[in-house]
């Protein structure tokens, strides 16, 4: 639920008072750049992929209703930016990782995300999405179907495969 | 393992906090580019009814006063689809489309064999469904193997599939134009004995039945873990070419260089050429005969910009031996080559569509309708009234209002006369859905075509071949 102070800047963005959208918008810039970064893994990309939906959501905040929450709404705007940017690759991305040195590279991928960034990106969009929405920015399944424009029970039903699927490309016990 | 632990993880992974100065950099692009909100207008109880009437009124109304080429009835409800994820054809008149189902995040692929006028759902998954065949473009109607994670679907007749396994977590595939032989890239954990980051090619030669490991030494191992060649597009069963796009290690995308393999024994042997080596991206290419045209790009490797991509024009007149540049540069986001000689240009944000009929010389521009609202009101948004079987409310715009409204995903046409683009309300997502539009005179006008429910949405089982 929107607060009376979100209410009122939400107003103001509707009518186009931009410093009102931008009182909205920053709260969940952080959040939003997380988003992005945790699908694309490019901290320059991400911070254009938020650029990008700032100025879509900008553009469309008059179909937000009164009242309604904003975050969720802006996750999704800027999920789908994340999902148009990879679709825009004309061909099928596979990221090379460097040959393993000295037998080392395992636990330092470990210790380091590496592998479960690599793991990530072996995903498709979706449970990439779906992921990210739940174990890095900790949103509940209620707000993540709200993002993903899913059923409660859809996105519990997509997390799951999501989270088989991880674990297959990791080829880990422990996740 | 606990959701608590796997979020540590993803946060040790993936841990990262926007550069200093990003927000303001955010406010001052927004301060640059002129543009207002969309204000969606009022409407008022008393009225809502009247707007209903006069809505349903014209929906049925308009396609006869725009005199449009005849669009069949729907036969049920549209398919609250969420998204699309493949759209292709394989031939003039076939074609195939991916999408998913908003309820029960299934996918679900449709089959068209009447350049788009009619779509049939033929198949139903749980996972993603992705398009392995090299372009779709040696696929007929009927015979096409698919790939979701983790297995094959092979079908022969478009209904009745079959399903062979894959090694876990293995990525693209490429097959011959036979659909027999193919090449797939897998992750190191399937095959024992492989470094750890090591990528591995797996070879089959019975339709990805069987797969068996390529050495190191094979030709098409190199091509692919070392080239970064990994989509492979055949023209017969012999001829093909490769356009690496990738340098690796790790992620490179920003120094992209576009190389050039060919192979004239059916993927055995590449040998790499120097015909059209550029730094630059490789974003479309037609072949006719002996006559051909490629097209690059500089700047984002993406289309998800709102500026445009300046697009650099080569031709060749040696079926892809020599290339030379146009000196012809394009300012848009996307381009198909349909012909040589006619190419379909998008350019946002104002999704303006040219077309050129003369390789270039000459273009016409041409505007896409907007698609009428979905039918599915969701928590967190506006609603909009709509009429029974989503018959469109009071946003129905007449076509040539587009103004960016809807964003176009995907645009394909399989003639110089018959196209179809994939609409989207992409922002609104909960009431996102997709409008296929059809145009059957070269894009000059566009029609709506309905889908079909598909049969149940717990037809997820694969049919018994």
């Amino acid at each position: 639920m929107s607060t009376p102070s979100e209410v009122w800047s939400l107003r103001g963005a509707k009518g186009g008072d931009r410093a009102a959208f931008d009182e909205l918008l920053r709260p969940l810039y952080a959040r939003a750049y997380r988003l992005a970064f945790g699908i694309l893994h490019d901290a320059d990309e991400a911070e254009d992929a938020v650029q990008e939906a700032a100025f879509k959501a900008w553009r469309k905040i008059g179909n937000l209703r009164e009242g309604a929450p904003l975050e969720p709404w802006f996750l999704a705007v800027v999920g789908n930016q994340c999902r148009t940017i990879a679709r825009g690759r004309w061909w099928s991305a596979v990221r090379m990782a460097e040959p393993p040195v000295n037998g080392s590279a395992v636990a330092g991928d470990h210790d380091s995300g590496l592998d479960l960034r690599a793991a990530l990106r072996r995903l498709s969009h979706r449970h990439r999405l779906v992921l990210v929405l739940r174990y890095y920015l900790d949103l509940p399944f209620e707000e993540i179907g709200v993002v993903l424009g899913l059923s409660d029970r859809a996105t519990r039903s997509l997390a799951r495969r999501a989270l088989a699927r991880l674990k297959l490309a990791l080829g880990e016990e422990f996740l | 393992m606990d959701d608590r632990r796997i979020s540590e993880r993803f946060r040790n992974a993936l841990d990262s906090d926007p550069h200093p100065g990003a927000f303001e950099r955010l406010q001052r692009s927004l301060d640059t580019r002129a543009a207002m909100p969309k204000t969606r207008p009022k409407i008022w109880p008393a009225t809502l009814a009247g707007l209903v009437a006069v809505a349903v009124v014209v929906a049925l109304m308009v396609p006869r006063l725009l005199n449009h080429s005849a669009v069949p009835a729907a036969s049920g409800p549209v398919v609250p689809t969420r998204s699309t994820f493949g759209f292709t054809y394989v031939e003039t008149s076939s074609a195939w489309w991916v999408l998913e189902h908003r309820h029960t995040a299934d996918t679900i692929l449709f089959r068209s064999t009447d350049q788009g006028r009619h779509w049939e759902a033929v198949l139903s998954e749980r996972e993603e469904i992705g398009f392995p065949v090299p372009s779709g473009s040696r696929l007929t109607s009927t015979d096409v193997v698919l790939a979701t994670p983790g297995k094959l679907l092979r079908s022969a007749d478009g209904r009745h599939w079959t399903e062979e396994p894959l090694p876990a977590g293995s990525s693209t595939v490429s097959f011959l134009p036979d659909l027999r032989q193919g090449w797939i890239l897998g992750p190191p954990e399937g095959f024992p004995g492989a470094q750890s980051t090591q990528l591995s090619v797996l070879h089959t030669v019975d339709g990805g039945r069987t797969w068996s490991q390529l050495p190191a030494a094979d030709a098409a191992h190199s091509l692919y873990v070392k080239a970064g060649c990994i989509s492979p597009v055949f023209f017969d069963s012999r001829a093909g070419f490769c356009p690496n796009q990738l340098l690796g290690p790790v992620v490179l995308i920003a120094t992209v260089r576009t190389a050039w393999w060919t192979t004239a024994d059916g993927g055995r042997n590449w040998q790499p050429s120097p015909a059209l080596a550029t730094n630059e991206l490789l974003v479309g290419m037609v072949l006719n005969g002996s006559r051909g045209v490629a097209v690059t790009a500089t700047g984002s490797l993406f289309t998800g910009s709102s500026v445009p991509r300046r697009l650099h024009v080569y031709r060749t007149q040696d079926s892809g031996g020599h290339w030379s540049n146009s000196g012809l540069v394009l300012e848009a986001q996307y381009i198909q080559l349909i012909t040589t000689d006619r190419w379909v240009v998008w350019t946002t944000p104002n999704d303006v569509i040219r077309v050129t009929t003369d390789g270039g010389r000459s273009f016409t521009t041409q505007t896409l309708p907007v698609p009428p609202p979905a039918a599915t009101p969701s928590p967190g948004v506006s609603t909009v009234p709509v009429g029974p079987a989503g018959v469109p409310g009071v946003e129905l715009k007449p076509p040539g209002s587009y103004g960016g409204a809807f964003v176009i995903s995907l645009l394909r046409f399989s003639s110089s006369q018959v196209g179809i683009v994939d609409e989207s309300d992409a922002l609104f997502v909960p009431l996102s859905h997709h409008a296929l539009l059809r145009t059957t005179d070269g894009g000059l006008h566009w029609d709506q075509v309905p889908l079909p429910e598909p049969p149940s949405l717990s037809w997820g089982a694969l049919p018994t071949p």
